[in-house]
């Protein structure tokens, strides 16, 4: 009995302080933020004013809040579709295929992910520019005349540079997440196949994506969380929601609310917003890919 | 064992003696800023760098004898302040400006913490027999800029202006002169420009306007705004007046607006934000577009950019409805203050003063920095430090037939999801790439107005 007892004490001692620190660092703010999307204050006096369920309600009413909401489910769409093909195929490649140079394209592909934000919006800036541009020179060999598009200038294209950025950056890391669950794959299953006369591109479907599923499932709900974070970083060092709204994505509207604009709990508001979409839409993937777990 | 002991007595004395110590320096500087002759000054270092304070706090201890100025100066400054402020150890003499993002000034003002200063004015200014008021430029102190709290009914002066600096056109003053064009005093002129550019623009000829980044437009706006109604409609249009903004003159404003927007160069708004916006700029230097809004701050800006041969910089007021009418320039002024918890108000006041004596205008002068005092513009050297001519001469001397104007939007013209200064300025940017139309653009502005209480 007294044994028991100690080592229940033992355990509440060593489970305490991370506890402690996840509640004052995780719970307690998170809370903050639901208790603060309740009220109406500019962010530095001791000026709050509960207002209920206001801050929403004008959020409802807000075009601008919608246009940013559009071009992150947009971005968080296109991304994962794209970046996971791309990252699928370039990964069974690699692990696969034989092929020379393996390991430097393996370096090449993952460089992306290494650099900063900030880095990356100067390197595609200058690809970008409309007058002496990457994008459009290459272009303007193809078409044969001089082409101009302004792809930083425009409602209608800003929003998919920010995509082709975003999946440029995210195709190495996610490569790398599932070459090393395909590399875990036995190669006596591919053997086999190889016998029964199975080419390579049913392999691929057949084998490896059903025994990578769990992975697959995983980085499904990172491809959510960093779609919505990265987008932010890259608005704010790039187009900072440039032009008029146009890539403007939720957090670094929630931002502009809550630091530039001295409505604080409006900001936190769309906070709480931004908190029940990933949390709903990472529930919903996970329930609608659930699989029966295949095991080698 | 007994190790373990001497170690935790060890411990417990290095706690106490830091303790004590930290105590200690406590009480030192609290002793320091009783002193009646001890000033603190506190100044955001700007693009003037920070030797211009040092030279005339040097200045000042040698017009004022016996009194030891302790200056804090830093490009964020708020950070330096806020634990010294929070202690109740607030600095004599502020140079900080509304409208910063960390809105330190913007906060006091707000919080009432900020003291009236309309004596400085009328005080002799140390060192000479004038006061401020002979000295200033004439508009500057009717800037109902300075004094915040009117609309409250409080006509005092919370700040006294400093460092002007014209927000005109600027444009590349050798290009028009090689091509025998002269600057547009009306806007008809201004577009006939633009359209007989425009239907050159295949054998390279440069576009009529460009902007860095749409936020710039907002000393446009006051400009135009009090050309076409008067400063009274311009305060009430940066206020957000529901009334000024359905005026008939906001519909000729808008309508101005969307006929320059036809002949912005192709490339701006691509360009127009934070990480490009100098390439917006580099326009103008390379001869591609005519003019652009600035601020005489661009000079020293782009001095490092390559531009074309025999580049000189050229500023210009806004044009005008009619010939003949005088036009007004915005004039972008920064705030010094006088926090109401100074331990050392008075000697603040006079300090604030001596920010208009001639000794120290020279000093700002010589580092680009204009006072807005008379003739002022004579002070600046004739070469700047390369030893080319000193550009700042021709681009201040645009308030030599135009008048200074002063207004902002401060804090007060935003609600939720819903900013004055935003859908002004930033939905331009739509305008110029067809996204939106000018009723569009209106329409947006409006519905703003009407909904920031």
């Amino acid at each position: 009995m007294d044994k028991q007892k100690g080592r229940g004490r033992f355990v509440f001692f060593c489970v305490a302080p991370a506890t402690i620190l996840f509640f004052i660092f995780v719970v307690f703010p998170t809370i903050n933020v639901f208790r603060m999307s309740l009220y109406k204050w500019g962010g530095f006096s001791a000026n709050k004013s509960f207002v209920g369920l206001e801050n929403f309600k004008n959020l409802m009413k807000d075009a601008k809040f919608f246009q940013s909401f559009q071009n992150t489910v947009l971005i968080i769409a296109l991304v994962t579709m794209v970046t996971l093909i791309f990252a699928l195929t370039f990964a069974g490649i690699l692990v696969r295929a034989k092929m020379k140079f393996k390991n430097f394209f393996r370096v090449i592909f993952y460089i992306p992910n290494i650099l900063s934000m900030v880095v990356i919006s100067a390197v595609f800036s200058a690809i970008l520019d409309q007058r002496n541009g990457l994008l459009n020179g290459i272009l303007s060999i193809f078409a044969g005349k001089e082409v101009s598009i302004s792809w930083l200038g425009s409602q209608k294209t800003v929003i998919y540079s920010m995509v082709i950025v975003l999946i440029w950056q995210a195709i190495g890391y996610y490569m790398v997440m599932y070459m090393s669950s395909m590399s875990a794959i036995p190669e006596s299953l591919y053997e086999s196949a190889d016998l029964e006369g199975v080419g390579p591109i049913k392999q691929f479907f057949t084998i490896t994506l059903p025994l990578i599923w769990v992975n697959i499932r995983t980085t499904l709900s990172f491809f959510i969380i960093s779609s919505i974070n990265m987008s932010f970083l890259l608005v704010q060092a790039m187009t900072q929601g440039n032009p008029d709204g146009g890539s403007e994505v939720f957090l670094s509207y929630m931002y502009k609310q809550a630091y530039t604009n001295g409505s604080y709990g409006y900001g936190m508001a769309i906070g709480v917003i931004v908190f029940t979409f990933s949390f709903g839409l990472s529930a919903v993937i996970n329930a609608v890919t659930k699989r029966d777990v295949i095991e080698f | 064992m007994k190790i373990k002991r001497v170690f935790s007595l060890l411990l417990a004395g290095i706690l106490a003696t830091t303790t004590l110590a930290s105590c200690g320096s406590k009480g030192g500087s609290s002793n320091s800023g009783e002193d009646k002759n001890v000033l603190k000054v506190a100044a955001l270092e700007s693009a003037y760098g920070s030797d211009v304070w040092k030279e005339v706090v040097k200045a000042f201890e040698e017009t004022k004898e016996g009194v030891k100025v302790e200056l804090t100066i830093d490009k964020k400054i708020e950070d330096k302040l806020r634990p010294q402020m929070s202690q109740g150890d607030y600095p004599d003499f502020m140079l900080l400006s509304l409208g910063r993002e960390a809105g330190l000034t913007d906060t006091l003002l707000k919080e009432g913490e900020i003291a009236p200063i309309d004596d400085v004015f009328d005080m002799k200014i140390p060192g000479e027999e004038k006061t401020p008021k002979d000295k200033m430029m004439s508009g500057f102190l009717d800037a109902e800029a300075l004094k915040p709290n009117k609309a409250d009914g409080d006509d005092a002066y919370y700040f006294a202006p400093m460092f002007y600096s014209p927000c005109g056109l600027y444009y590349n003053a050798n290009l028009l002169e090689t091509k025998g064009i002269e600057v547009p005093k009306t806007w008809d002129q201004m577009f006939e420009l633009g359209k007989t550019l425009k239907d050159k623009e295949k054998e390279g000829e440069p576009s009529l306007f460009a902007y860095p980044m749409a936020g710039y437009f907002d000393a446009f706006y006051f400009a135009l705004w009090s050309n076409l109604g008067g400063v009274d409609y311009m305060n009430k249009m940066a206020a957000g007046d529901v009334e000024a903004w359905k005026s008939s003159t906001t519909d000729e404003f808008f309508k101005i607006m969307g006929d320059l927007a036809k002949y912005v160069e192709g490339s701006v708004v691509g360009n127009a934000n934070p990480q490009n916006f100098t390439k917006n700029q580099q326009l103008i230097l390379d001869n591609k577009a005519l003019f652009m809004p600035n601020g005489t701050w661009i000079v020293g800006e782009m001095s490092q950019a390559p531009r074309a041969d025999g580049f000189k910089w050229g500023q210009t007021a806004l044009p005008v409805s009619k010939e003949g009418e005088t036009s007004n320039v915005l004039t972008f002024i920064e705030n010094a203050w006088i926090p109401k918890q100074a331990k050392n108000p008075e000697l603040g006041k006079e300090f604030m003063a001596f920010m208009y004596s001639d000794k120290a205008a020279e000093i700002f002068a010589k580092y680009g920095a204009a006072q807005p005092i008379q003739g002022v513009t004579a002070m600046f050297p004739e070469k700047d430090k390369d030893g080319n001519p000193n550009e700042n001469i021709t681009l201040f001397s645009v308030l030599d037939n135009a008048n200074a104007v002063m207004a902002n939007f401060t804090g007060k013209q935003t609600a939720d999801g819903r900013n004055l200064k935003t859908v002004t300025c930033e939905t331009f940017n739509s305008v110029v790439n067809g996204e939106k139309t000018v009723d569009q653009w209106k329409a947006e502005c409006i519905d703003v107005v009407e909904n920031l209480q």
